[in-house]
């Protein structure tokens, strides 16, 4: 066993980490954007944009990740916008359609869930459809989707690896350049793999003890009956 | 009022409510009964326009709210209703539920907002859960808050759509004593209820519905001691004989 190449190559490593870091945290809010709106606009059944947004979604849903990434970056931004990108921007740009797709379904399917006696009251209050939206539907809506949301983003961040495929040095690209130049690709996959579950475990605890108090008072409830 | 002119309802073909016309006055209380699924609640759910109606017209306090001009926002905010599943917003407090409408919809102050909600819970005798969560009330409580929500809106009418139909009898009591201050108060006030003995008590006026028509109406001792037709008589025997137990039972707990 030689450890000690972790240690040798740790600034590198985490130098990789960092690209990694960067590239989810964008990726995550592109796509939380972009996946909100196409989900909002297929959620109101506005004519003609909900049937883009439908297949939009459909169409990125049944295409393999990797494909997309060569797409993008070999074909789509040289070929048909005539623009050479980095490989960082390639890889947001592909990460941030990839996932928003996904998004977009899950905040649809969160808008839909609720119940029409909510909609109902509100309508008799008097709010407008705006603040039906912003203050009853929206918020009862993301409390109901941020487990699925949550494990989305965990999906993108170990998606952000096959950045590595077209060249972008992030955390699985700085190990194989290590490994390629030592040979000790046992130590050095095992290590990053144990950073892609340290990142992505506490990611997970994280959004568990925000959802904690939601939690809670459905367990009083469950007391009550 | 309230007023009804020929006020019919159809989804798709089902027939719901079918040429319905009834004139409510300030101030009255009114008690809708009728078999289960005969259109009361449909007819309720009209006059705050939460149901578009098919055909006929619809005048609160003479302004047609079943007219495209109308501003039906405006005319929801002044008729509070009041539901069998309480419809309280989970992921608000009690605060929140009852302060939201009134400074979004109507831009009160939050200060006022706030001064009236006090006002409203020590009413409905809730004050204590200003801060709860609707998941930690029981069913009674739920729609007490409910009762004051409504009220918060400072509405000329209040409907209630079976109020107590999914309660037991302990709570409904409590909701019924509210609603029955309420009526003290001289509200007007459209009651969809199953509680015979509730409806004869504060009701100035019974109306008896049956698939979608209103078979009679009149003065609670007509309805339940001389009813003119035949329907509302077997009605009114049968509920009475099926509700002898809850009657009893509501009588002990007094």
């Amino acid at each position: 066993m030689h450890w000690e190449v972790i240690a040798d190559n740790f600034d590198f490593l985490m130098k990789g980490l960092v690209t990694t870091f960067k590239l989810a945290f964008l990726s995550i809010i592109g796509s939380l954007v972009l996946g909100t709106l196409l989900g909002i606009t297929r959620y109101l059944r506005i004519p003609f944009f909900s049937l883009a947004a439908a297949a939009y979604i459909e169409f990125v849903r049944s295409i393999p990740l990797i494909l997309f990434i060569f797409f993008i970056h070999f074909g789509f931004l040289p070929y048909i916008l005539g623009a050479q990108s980095s490989f960082f921007a390639s890889s947001c740009l592909t990460l941030v359609i990839f996932t928003s797709a996904y998004v977009a379904e899950i905040i649809r399917g969160g808008l839909d869930s609720i119940e029409k006696e909510h909609i109902d009251a509100a309508v008799s209050l008097g709010l407008s459809k705006l603040q039906r939206l912003r203050y009853i539907i929206l918020p009862i809506a993301v409390q109901r989707m941020m487990p699925a949301i949550v494990s989305q983003f965990i999906a993108l961040i170990k998606d952000t690896s096959l950045a590595s495929t077209i060249g972008l040095i992030e955390l699985t690209r700085s190990g194989e350049i290590i490994y390629e130049r030592t040979y000790h690709e046992f130590e050095v996959l095992v290590f990053i793999a144990f950073v892609y579950f340290l990142v992505c475990f506490s990611l997970s605890r994280l959004s568990r003890l925000l959802e904690a108090r939601h939690y809670i008072v459905s367990d009083s409830r469950e007391a009550l009956c | 009022m309230i007023r009804l002119e020929n006020v019919s309802k159809y989804y798709k073909s089902l027939c719901v409510l079918k040429d319905i016309s009834v004139n409510i006055e300030k101030g009255n209380i009114v008690a809708v009964i009728g078999p289960s699924g005969c259109g009361k609640s449909t007819f309720l759910k009209c006059i705050n326009g939460l149901v578009p109606v098919t055909g006929g017209k619809i005048f609160i306090d003479e302004v047609e709210i079943t007219s495209k001009e109308t501003d039906l926002n405006k005319v929801r905010s002044e008729v509070g209703i009041v539901f069998q599943q309480f419809n309280l917003f989970p992921h608000l407090t009690v605060r929140e539920n009852i302060n939201l409408a009134p400074v979004k919809v109507k831009k009160m102050s939050k200060n006022k907002a706030e001064i009236q909600a006090m006002y409203l819970l020590e009413k409905v005798g809730l004050l204590d859960k200003i801060n709860k969560y609707p998941q930690e009330l029981s069913g009674g409580q739920a729609q007490r808050v409910a009762i004051a929500r409504s009220l918060a809106m400072q509405p000329k009418v209040m409907l209630f759509d079976e109020p107590t139909s999914a309660l037991d009898p302990q709570m409904t009591l409590e909701v019924l004593d509210t609603i029955k201050n309420l009526s003290e108060e001289g509200m007007t006030m459209v009651v969809v209820t199953h509680e015979m003995g509730f409806a004869r008590e504060i009701a100035d006026k019974i109306i008896f519905f049956s698939r979608g028509r209103i078979i009679e109406e009149g003065p609670p001792c007509q309805i339940f001691d001389n009813p003119v037709n035949i329907i509302t008589e077997e009605f009114i025997k049968s509920v009475l004989k099926d509700r002898k137990d809850t009657v009893h039972i509501q009588k002990e707990v007094r």
